[in-house]
């Protein structure tokens, strides 16, 4: 199974238990993101999913820099080595 | 194009800059730029262009002041609630700097008007604060071409990046298409003054950057600031071809019909009889995740479909397949690899 990194950013990291970034092991970014909730708990998982499972509209999740709203979602499958960022996005002005 | 002597003195702590300079000046003066929102981001952006000389800036509002505007849109006043924005602005800017000429456009920005709005000018700065019409000035910025500054500014926090139409991603590669409902606004979760002052300076940096005819700082990059922390966060941000706004698909093919011709024993040059057109670096990404790929070139891809057949893949669309007895089979497997690639990894 590969293993990638998961960079998080500062907003995230008081329910990351101060962790910037983890690695982890998983064949999808579902399966990533899943594994990291049950490390960190609902608090974490809180912030990353909505009511329905998806990732939440303001945050977004990127493989190598590629948004995987623009892939296949949580189902994008990872490779070893790949980097995943978590990054928010701000809407006002 | 020449200098005045007030204007000469009145630029001289930038034309000291190294950065800058008098054939910088010169850049700015020549320049046309458009501000798209004149409400927190635009007001500081378009200050700062305005005193620095830029020579033309279209502003570009469809509001008009009002009195929640005023804690942090600065070009506005208690006599001037009411009025259009657009028209407040532009009267404050000229007495600021009458050198620059200034293009007052009370206008919704959406998809029937956006490329009214970018028309003709240099780059478009964001000063918006929905979603629906940045989409509508990104698509309109990549289909003319022409630069466009994203700035984002709620609560605490801020987004800043540079978009250049062919070269980086664009607003829906970095985010998606999300859509405004039920988002937070600033009127529901407010913002800090400071932040939109902070991004709107980033921007009118980045904007001079592209009028030095130098490389922006954030492109392929977006910025995350939190005021909270006084944390600046920099994230890579790749364009992608699936994206409906900018991509162009990893493999374009004409027309269907194709053909296998043997090459050798157990191998078929498999070509197609209409035009393909692939971008070889995407393509190379996306089969390296399925395939081992073992040759990435400019020109070609060789990789192991299975243990026992091996593809070359060319940019013209040919496809050499070997370790294949059946002709049948060779055009099965040349079906399979550009229909991966043509539908490349959209939903």
């Amino acid at each position: 199974m590969p293993k990638v990194k998961v960079i998080f950013p500062s907003v995230l990291v008081k329910v990351t238990a101060g962790d910037k970034e983890a690695e982890v092991l998983a064949s999808t970014l579902g399966e990533a993101l899943d594994k990291l909730a049950v490390k960190y708990g609902d608090t974490f998982k809180e912030k990353i999913f909505d009511s329905s499972g998806k990732l939440k509209r303001l945050l977004n999740v990127s493989l190598n820099g590629k948004n995987v709203r623009l892939l296949k979602q949580l189902e994008t499958p990872l490779e070893e080595g790949d980097e995943v960022f978590i990054f928010p996005s701000v809407s006002g002005g | 194009m020449s200098f005045s002597n007030e204007e000469m003195q009145r630029y001289s702590r930038q034309i000291a800059l190294r950065e800058i300079g008098i054939d910088g000046q010169r850049k700015l003066k020549e320049a046309r730029v458009c501000i798209a929102g004149m409400g927190g981001l635009g007001c500081v952006s378009a200050s700062q262009l305005a005193a620095m000389g830029v020579g033309y800036i279209r502003l570009v509002d469809q509001d008009v002041a009002d009195l929640t505007n005023l804690h942090r849109q600065l070009l506005y006043d208690t006599p001037s609630l009411g009025y259009p924005k657009v028209e407040v602005a532009e009267k404050r800017l000229k007495l600021l700097n009458p050198n620059v000429k200034l293009d007052p456009v009370p206008l919704t920005i959406n998809s029937g008007t956006a490329e009214q709005v970018v028309k003709d000018v240099d780059m478009v700065i964001d000063g918006l604060d929905h979603f629906t019409p940045r989409y509508a000035l990104n698509e309109a910025c990549v289909k003319l071409r022409v630069p466009y500054i994203f700035g984002g500014a709620i609560q605490a926090y801020g987004n800043v990046s540079t978009i250049i139409p062919g070269k980086t991603a664009c607003l829906e590669c970095m985010l998606g298409r999300v859509s405004d409902e039920g988002l937070p606004t600033c009127e529901t979760v407010g913002v800090f003054p400071q932040v939109p002052t902070i991004v709107a300076s980033i921007q009118a940096r980045e904007a001079l950057s592209l009028m030095l005819g130098k490389d922006p700082s954030l492109a392929n990059k977006l910025l995350f600031c939190n005021l909270n922390s006084m944390e600046f966060e920099v994230f890579p941000v790749v364009k992608v071809p699936s994206c409906s706004t900018c991509g162009q698909p990893i493999a374009q093919v004409t027309e269907a019909p194709r053909a296998a011709e043997l090459c050798g024993k157990n191998s078929f040059m498999v070509s197609s009889k209409g035009k393909v057109s692939l971008d070889m670096a995407e393509a190379a990404d996306l089969l390296s995740r399925k395939f081992r790929v073992k040759v990435r070139a400019n020109m070609g891809i060789t990789f192991d479909y299975s243990d026992t057949i091996s593809i070359s893949l060319m940019k013209t669309g040919n496809m050499l397949v070997k370790g294949i007895a059946e002709k049948e089979g060779a055009l099965k497997v040349y079906d399979e690899i550009m229909k991966l690639l043509v539908s490349r990894v959209c939903d």
